[in-house]
């Protein structure tokens, strides 16, 4: 009897967590269907207008597909990178295995701004090179590597390190062992790895801001427009999408990841 | 072709590390000649070299310097995945993604061996090892004893010169331990594949192996059949990490046949088992708990002892005296040659079903452990704590080591 009473008190306090959470979001998905251009009560009617302005919206479009190739392309790289990372950390015992460690974690304890800062004097003062979604891109593979190596050395961790040479006994090389164990095995946390990678890009905006060039991406383009307050309706109905898309991939990739620390 | 399975000529492995940043010469100049089709056994404590020169053998780790053979060719610089030789790992290694059938197949699709083919060799691993129905299984979904034999169909099924065993029984319990321990004699007798055999526990070597190899502190301390190295130890690691020995150490008094040595002021035989000696050199007496025997002061009937008929019972059967049949114990004991007899007293005496352990103090300080066999209640001759005893044993069951 006991018990049931704490259930309810504890749900009580979950449900209020999850309406602060997630109240200022479901807002946003009620204003983008909202017939006015200031996003304030009383509501005024139901329209899809936004989201038809928003599609014709050549810039906002250009900036959304920046956004998906540049998000593609870095978080290949960083996936490819952070895991071979992961391989040589938890395979291998190296001198100065640990500060290779620390060091490859850094940017995550770094503020985003500061790596921005910090590249934008590297590219232009150091480097000379015009900014452009090549330097943003390579920002951002830079901050991704931590996230996947942490998340595929996770996995790696979880299964014994002598499965490769148990597939060398039988026969294969080290490269076939890798082909044929270690990339099947952990297949799942390289793919959640990737898609996280994918979303951290998507969303950055503080470090992508000093290393910009003309070409914007997404969320850059999004904070030019709160210049204009009559266009803010079409980013509220971007929001909205956006969000939903979000939700869609954190949970599959959180999928993915127990299916892999299941095996 | 060569009939030598596996030789190792000299090798000799060092790992970097090590407080001050040193070697650990993990191996050290090691010998070896395992011919075909025998059980062999490399056995010792942990960190003595023992799973470390398994690995040479399979490739996992090169020698630092020496030669090591497998059916005749030199192997140092071949990897492990072109020597004919396959391992059986500590924690079996099977591939979690993968089914039953698929990990026993591994090696096979890895040669290219047509599905057809395939299928039934892995049909007949794991009937060998007695898993026939498990084949569609995930190796998560079986307990620890059918993991292992999934890990031995594995290697099996890919027809090895030589498998390489290390400490497969480890994580079962007791009872599952001792029972395929036998199954894996019978398997290697059955199939007359070369094993070597990585193990701590001296019971399981002794129960299972052939011949084998001693190891400690990454040298061969001696290498025998289980009788060899048990009855006749080369050195007081040998004989202390091979079951159960008392050591007394003494200085050699007397050569011959047999070897006189003084322990304290007392006098006691042992056997060199070939090894030289000089006199008044520094030695250990080592004697094994079973092969000592105590009897009680006082007078023995002989026959009584001997036949287990009384002299009274027996000349009342035949009518008449026997003379002669009631001696001091001390006189009957040593009527035989080549006997030790000291004077001891028991300090304690501890019951264990089986047999009865007795402390028995000799006359200075030095203590023995004495095992008697417990053979019921008709024979017994249980001592308690104070009594006095002699104690009792042959010449060839004591060894004269230098160490």
């Amino acid at each position: 009897m006991q018990r049931r009473d704490w259930f309810s008190f504890g749900s009580f306090f979950y449900w209020l967590l999850v309406l602060f959470l997630y109240l200022p979001i479901l807002l946003l998905l009620v204003f983008s269907f909202n017939d006015s251009e200031s996003l304030r009560f009383p509501l005024q009617g139901f329209t899809t207008r936004w989201y038809s302005e928003m599609l014709v919206t050549s810039g906002l479009i250009d900036a959304a597909k920046n956004s998906i190739v540049v998000g593609l392309l870095s978080s290949l790289v960083a996936t490819a990178l952070g895991t071979m990372a992961a391989i040589a950390i938890i395979r291998f015992n190296f001198i100065g295995r640990t500060a290779f460690l620390a060091v490859s974690a850094l940017p995550l304890v770094i503020p985003s701004v500061v790596i921005g800062v910090a590249l934008l004097i590297l590219y232009r003062l150091v480097f000379n090179v015009e900014l452009s979604l090549w330097t943003v891109g390579l920002a951002h593979v830079v901050i991704n590597i931590p996230i996947v190596m942490l998340i595929v050395a996770a996995r790696l961790a979880g299964f014994p390190d002598n499965l490769e040479e148990a597939a060398m006994d039988l026969g294969t090389s080290y490269w076939g062992a890798q082909l044929r164990v270690t990339l099947p095995i952990s297949f799942p946390a390289l793919v959640a790895a990737f898609l996280t990678a994918f979303t951290t890009s998507f969303d950055e905006y503080a470090m992508s801001v000093f290393v910009i060039g003309t070409d914007a991406t997404l969320p850059v383009y999004i904070f030019s427009l709160l210049r204009f307050p009559r266009r803010l309706p079409i980013v509220v109905a971007l929001g909205a999408i956006i969000m939903a898309a979000s939700v869609l991939i954190i949970v599959f990739a959180e999928r993915l990841r127990r299916v892999g620390s299941e095996q | 072709m060569s009939d030598t399975a596996v030789e190792l000529r000299d090798v000799t492995k060092l790992f970097l590390g090590g407080r001050g940043g040193g070697e650990i010469t993990a191996v050290a100049r090691m010998k070896l000649s395992i011919p075909q089709g025998e059980f062999f056994t490399l056995l010792g404590p942990s960190g003595c070299g023992k799973t470390t020169t398994l690995r040479m053998i399979a490739g996992f780790e090169q020698p630092s310097s020496g030669e090591i053979f497998i059916e005749g060719q030199p192997v140092s610089h071949v990897q492990p995945n072109r020597r004919p030789v396959n391992t059986v790992f500590q924690n079996y290694a099977l591939f979690p993604h993968l089914s039953v059938e698929d990990n026993v197949g591994f090696g096979l699709k890895v040669k290219r061996v047509p599905a057809g083919e395939r299928k039934r060799r892995v049909q007949e691993a794991l009937a060998l090892v007695q898993l026939p129905n498990l084949g569609s299984r995930r190796p998560s979904q079986l307990s620890g004893g059918q993991q292992q034999r999934v890990a031995l169909a594995r290697a099996l099924v890919n027809e090895p010169a030589v498998l390489l065993l290390d400490e497969p029984l480890g994580a079962l319990d007791l009872k599952l331990r001792k029972a395929v321990q036998l199954e894996l004699k019978h398997l290697q007798d059955h199939l007359g594949i070369t094993f070597i055999y990585v193990t701590h526990d001296q019971e399981e070597a002794l129960t299972m192996s052939n011949r084998i190899a001693v190891m400690n502190d990454g040298l061969v301390q001696q290498v025998g059949t289980p009788r060899e190295i048990y009855e006749h130890p080369n050195n007081r690691f040998v004989a202390d990490f091979i079951g159960e020995t008392n050591f007394l150490p003494g200085a050699v008094a007397e050569l011959g046949d047999f070897v006189r040595v003084t322990v304290n002021g007392m006098q006691a035989l042992g056997t060199a088992d070939g090894r030289a000696l000089t006199l008044n050199q520094h030695i250990i007496l080592a004697i094994r708990p079973e092969k000592i025997n105590l009897y009680p002061h006082g007078h023995i009937d002989i026959l009584q002892t001997e036949i287990g008929l009384g002299g009274e019972e027996l000349s009342q059967l035949l009518g008449g005296r026997l003379p002669g049949s009631i001696r001091d114990a001390r006189d009957y004991l040593q009527l035989e040659k080549n006997n030790v007899v000291l004077d001891g007293r028991i300090q304690e005496a501890i019951y264990i079903g089986t047999d009865v352990r007795y402390r028995v103090s000799l006359t200075n300080e030095l203590g023995l452990v004495v095992r008697m066999q417990n053979f019921g209640s008709r024979y017994d001759t249980t001592f308690r704590t104070g009594d006095p005893v002699y104690v009792h044993w042959a010449a060839e069951n004591a060894q004269v080591l230098t160490d």
